[in-house]
Formats: structure tokens, sequence, C-alpha cells
């Protein structure tokens, strides 16, 4: 059977999706190449096609290696919801009465590394909610990553079932379009958020953003040495207003790294704040 | 000295905690020692954030200057600043060894024993600059001093410091099981003669059970090829 590469990846995509719900659209083409060519060499394949008859016609272990492989940077809307929900009912109200009594009316949030835009989105979806008095406020969502290719894709705003599979249904509908492709967002949603480049490393470039009252960098500090992870942390701190929020993931810590932050423990989840 | 420094020593001073950290974090991009004094002093700053940019660089500038200015640090009450001084010296290395060395003569028996964490953190695979200075506080009137000079031999692992570990297997409890697990550490063939030659009746069950297992892996040492 004859079959060219692209044809090869798209029966890849497929089977992924197939067996995990993830799709894999052509935008993450690079992506799966490049963990495709780490699960060839280690499954001693010698080109696409042997690996793709590989994954079919033995038994599932090697397509577990590649779902393992895959997953590692998929990310979905209303990711962590108890750590979402305890920022919008346990931070926010606060925050926002206080910025009330002093009749600031702006919210400045930052999505830093935010891959292909589930999470501002959320974040949109999230202060649309809790804020009331929506309409008096200038809220603006700066979503960044370093990955020029992902913002074009967050730009777009259309997500699939896998990346909607937490997003609560009220949500769904108020929000949400359903399209041939998948879901698309409200511009509503999309008119708050900014989406840009921005290389956490680059001192310059995170120099360049400060007055945010929240920051949001989830599940990225993890794949930093611990020297990259402190100089990240630097910039966030500087980034935000005193009294500002700093969210991870709930496997990474400020606390080897700075003692600036004050620890706010919400439930279940822990909150970073810049002391006011 | 440049405008461009003269500028950040100001900013160290400026009223906006952000402008005196990212001063900070400048003037070691600079790595001019010049800076050295004012970021020795913005470590006292009010805002924990700018002393940790100071901190930082600190380290980035290094060199035995940078240690010269911190090492005084480690006199102070201040736990915090002690911590910095620690922290500084430390990731500065093994050019913090002659400053830490002189710190092993002074009259404090917690500076003595912060300068010998750090000289047994920073002088692994160049322990021929402190042994001698090191080995002399095995005989510190102050067990916990005379215990840590133990183990930051031990943390060298230089065989020249066995001899000076077998002169005090007799010293008090602590700094018995300090010198059991510095000989351990150390290994090889003299570190388990001098192990063997302790008189373990004298020992307490609590120090036994530490000679034991320093013994064990003594005996390790020795048989791995």
């Amino acid at each position: 059977m004859f079959m060219n590469d692209d044809e090869v990846m798209g029966r890849i995509r497929g089977l992924i999706e197939l067996n995990t719900g993830i799709c894999l659209g052509a935008k993450k083409d690079l992506m799966l190449s490049h963990r495709l060519e780490r699960r060839m060499a280690a499954s001693g394949s010698l080109s696409l096609k042997e690996y793709y008859f590989l994954l079919v016609e033995k038994d599932r272990y090697e397509l577990n290696n590649l779902i393992d492989e895959i997953t590692v940077n998929e990310t979905y809307l209303f990711r962590d919801f108890p750590q979402l929900q305890g920022f919008a009912e346990k931070v926010l109200p606060p925050y926002l009465d206080a910025k009330r009594l002093n009749r600031d009316y702006r919210m400045k949030l930052w999505s830093a590394a935010c891959s292909t835009g589930e999470e501002p989105y959320t974040l949109s979806i999230i202060l649309h909610e809790m804020i009331r008095d929506y309409p008096m406020w200038d809220v603006g969502i700066d979503a960044t990553d370093i990955d020029r290719g992902v913002l074009a894709a967050c730009r777009e705003g259309v997500f699939c079932d896998r990346s909607m599979k937490d997003t609560p249904v009220p949500y769904r509908i108020k929000y949400f379009s359903k399209i041939e492709s998948g879901w698309q967002v409200d511009p509503a949603l999309s008119s708050t958020i900014k989406f840009g480049r921005a290389n956490l490393m680059d001192r310059g470039d995170m120099r360049l953003r400060r007055n945010y009252d929240f920051v949001f960098c989830r599940n990225v500090l993890i794949y930093f040495s611990e020297d990259s992870q402190r100089k990240v942390v630097n910039g966030f701190y500087d980034a935000l207003v005193p009294g500002g929020y700093l969210f991870l993931g709930h496997s990474e810590s400020v606390g080897r790294l700075t003692a600036a932050f004050s620890l706010e423990r919400m439930d279940k989840f822990l909150a970073y704040r810049k002391p006011p | 000295m440049s405008d461009r420094h003269d500028l950040l020593i100001e900013q160290l001073a400026s009223p906006d905690p952000t402008t005196r950290r990212y001063a900070a974090e400048d003037l070691g991009d600079l790595h001019d020692p010049c800076a050295v004094p004012a970021l020795v002093e913005a470590v006292r700053d009010p805002q924990v954030a700018v002393r940790e940019a100071a901190v930082d660089a600190l380290v980035v500038i290094g060199g035995q200057a940078v240690s010269e200015h911190v090492a005084p640090l480690l006199e102070m009450e201040d736990v915090a600043l002690r911590n910095y001084a620690i922290e500084v010296l430390e990731r500065v290395g093994p050019e913090s060894i002659d400053v830490l060395v002189a710190a092993c003569k002074s009259a404090s028996p917690d500076v003595r024993k912060f300068a010998l964490d750090i000289l047994g953190k920073v002088a692994r695979g160049c322990a021929g600059r402190c042994l001698d200075a090191v080995a002399a506080l095995l005989g510190d009137d102050n067990p916990n001093v005379a215990g840590s000079a133990a183990e930051a031999l031990g943390r060298m692992g230089d065989s020249r410091a066995t001899p000076c570990l077998a002169n005090h297997l007799g010293g008090p409890p602590w700094v018995q099981l300090c010198v059991f697990s510095a000989l351990s550490q150390i290994g090889g063939e003299t570190a388990l003669k001098v192990l063997r030659s302790v008189e373990v009746g004298q020992l307490s069950p609590y120090t036994k059970h530490f000679y034991d297992s320093s013994l064990k892996i003594t005996e390790a040492s020795v048989r791995r090829p």
C-alpha cells in the first residue's frame, strides 16, 4: 500500500484521536513530528510508514508510549478546575472590592506561556462571570507564548471537543458556537485578550510587562532548570502590582526560589501574593 | 567608573523597589567589582525581592572581592542576613576559600561553624587550600564547631585528612559520631584501619550504632574496585 508521509501523519493523528480524544490539528504537525522522531528512534523504526504499521499491528505498548509523548503539552479549558474556582470565588471578590473602594476599575491579567489559548479564554470567561459590574471595568488579558505558531491558533479561538471537556455546559452555550471544526469562542471573550510573543527568559521582554493584578503560569516551570525558574519567578514578581497574585501549577512552587512572595492557602490550592 | 555604573548605584536608593531591584540585577550584569559594597548594602534592603536580587548580583560578580565584603555578615545577629551571606559564599564557590579560612579563626563559635559548613561544600576537589585550618578545629572547645570540622573534612573527601581525624576518635560523643561519619565518607584502607582501631566496648549504644554503619560503609568502599 503506497502512502506518502502526509497521509501517514494524517492516519497517525486519527489513531491518536480515536484512542485518546486528543485532536492534533495540522498546526501541531511540528510538535507531533518531533515526538514521532523520538519514538521512531526508540522503537528502531526506519521510516514513518514502518512506525505507523508498528502502531496498528502490534499491541498497545507502542501506542501508549506515543500517547505519553503527545499528552505532555496538552491543555484544555478550565484545566485544574478547583484552582480556578478558588481564584474566582475566594481571591477575586475581595480583590475586586478593594479596587472598587479605590475607584480603580482596571484589571490586568497575564497568561504566561498560554500555549493554544485555553487558559486566557478560561480567564476571560471567569472575569465575565464574576465581575458583576463588568462594563465599568477596563479588563485586559495579555496572553503570551514563545511559540509564534501557537499564537495564530490562539487568535482563531477554535477548540476541539477534547479542549472543551471540562468546560461547564452553561458556559459552552453562553460563550461558544459549534462550528464544523470545533467550538468557536464568542468575540466578546476575544476582545479582552491580547496575544503576543514573550520569552520568559528574556529580561528585557519581562521588564516590559508591568502592573498585572494576576499572573497565571501553570505547568510551565516544571520544564525549566532551577536557575531559570528563579529568573522567571523574579520576572513575575516585578510584573505584578503590590498585592497581586501569581498562580502556578499544582506541582510547582516558588518555595525554593524566592521568599519574596507571601503564601496564601485557599482550600486545596496555593496562591503566591506580592506583599501589598 | 562609568555613568551607567553611577546611575545604577544611585537607583539602588530609589524609593521604588522595582527600580532598586532592576538596578541590582543590572549591576550584576556589569560584572563590576566596584559595585560590590553597594550591593552588600542592598542585601539589607527592606524588600525581600531587592535583597534577593542583590544576592544574585553578588554571585554573578563573584570572586574574592565579593567574599571579603560578604563574610562580615556572618557575624550579624540578623538571621536572614547571615543566611544571605552563607548563600553568597556557597554560590561563589572555591573563590571563597581564603576568606573562609580566615573566618575559621573568628572568636565567634557561630562564625567558625558557618565557615566550616560552607568549606565542606565549596572545597571538594581543592581541600589542600584549607585542610590545615579545618583540621585544627577538630580540637575546638565547642563540640558543634569540632563536629562541623569533621563533617567538612568528610564532605571534602580528601584522604590526607584521615590521620587528623584519627587523632580525634576519643572526643565528646557528638564529635565521635562526626569523625566516624567523615572517615566513612573518605573511605579507603587507611580510614578502615583507623575505624577498626576504635575500642568498641567504650562506646555508648547510640555511638556504637553510628560506628557500625560507618564501618560497614568504609568496608564497602575498600571492596569497591
